[in-house]
């Protein structure tokens, strides 16, 4: 019980800002996701799945995070933005390492995951107050920044 | 995103993809749907209920989704024929995509799932029923 409590939101983790404290809980979601992703027929596709839609919502929250800095004037907007950068280069090298058949993967990412958000936030979203408070934070679904965030490809 | 599509029913024999797909499908705009874990637990949900999407799995411990859309498709027990119909699953390949369309599904997706791919699948869901 008390490893699962990593994936929750506590009100101590709150940025002070209900849109991007629901993108906080949308990836610690996926997180444990895939944590509860049992040996199956389609575990592999199941797997995969989780991991890149996780890319795909970090992509999303970054951009709408990065998006409010640079309107609020955030002073360590580029030392953020490569915290961003970093992260889901990691994301995206594990989600090939476990294409390429590096099963561990699904066992530790969850944590992974789940460390990084919880110290990025305390440290880097919560040490600069104020820039979560504008006008012009982009309120849209997940989804449509998700979107916006990756070039256009096709899928089957 | 999804302006037509208000409500679906999601059916898969996996709690972690009903979830996966829930948060996908929530995250394009479509936040009502109801779920079941097999094709004849479909069936009775649609009895019941009205969706305008059901997004199903192939491969399920009860009855398939191949059998499951052959059933909504013959309009038993006064189920839509015509409600719209996703195939999304892990059996991949051109002979399971000519299966699925001769069971009467509107659109074969393979696994793994992605936001990208359900906002494709529900646009052109939406542009089919727009044409029609």
């Amino acid at each position: 019980m008390a490893t699962r409590a990593i994936f929750d939101l506590s009100p101590g983790m709150s940025v002070g800002s209900g849109v991007f404290d629901d993108d906080h809980r949308v990836v610690l979601e996926l997180a444990a996701l895939l944590q509860d992703i049992r040996p199956g027929a389609e575990h592999r596709a199941l797997v995969l799945s989780v991991i890149g839609v996780l890319d795909e919502c970090l992509g999303g929250h970054f951009l709408r995070e990065e998006r409010a800095m640079r309107s609020g004037g955030h002073y360590r907007f580029a030392e953020h933005r490569q915290e961003h950068v970093q992260f889901r280069r990691r994301i995206r090298a594990d989600l090939a390492a476990y294409r390429d058949g590096l099963m561990a993967v699904a066992r530790d990412l969850p944590y992974m995951v789940a460390a990084w958000v919880r110290r990025h936030i305390l440290l880097e979203d919560r040490a600069y107050d104020g820039w979560n408070k504008g006008k012009r934070i982009d309120r849209r679904p997940l989804a449509f920044l998700a979107l916006e965030a990756e070039p256009k490809v096709r899928h089957r | 995103m999804s302006e037509q599509i208000k409500r679906a029913l999601l059916v898969d024999d996996c709690e972690v993809t009903r979830r996966l797909i829930g948060m996908a499908l929530a995250a394009t705009g479509v936040h009502e749907f109801i779920v079941a874990a097999d094709g004849a637990e479909a069936i009775a949900r649609l009895q019941a209920e009205k969706v305008e999407v059901v997004i199903l799995d192939r491969r399920m411990s009860g009855m398939d989704g191949l059998e499951c859309t052959r059933r909504i498709r013959a309009g038993i027990d006064g189920i839509d024929p015509h409600i719209s119909i996703v195939l999304l699953t892990a059996v991949t390949g051109s002979e399971s995509e000519r299966e699925a369309y001769e069971a009467g599904v509107d659109l074969f997706m393979e696994k793994p799932i992605s936001i990208r791919k359900i906002q494709a699948g529900i646009s052109r869901i939406i542009a089919g029923k727009t044409q029609a």
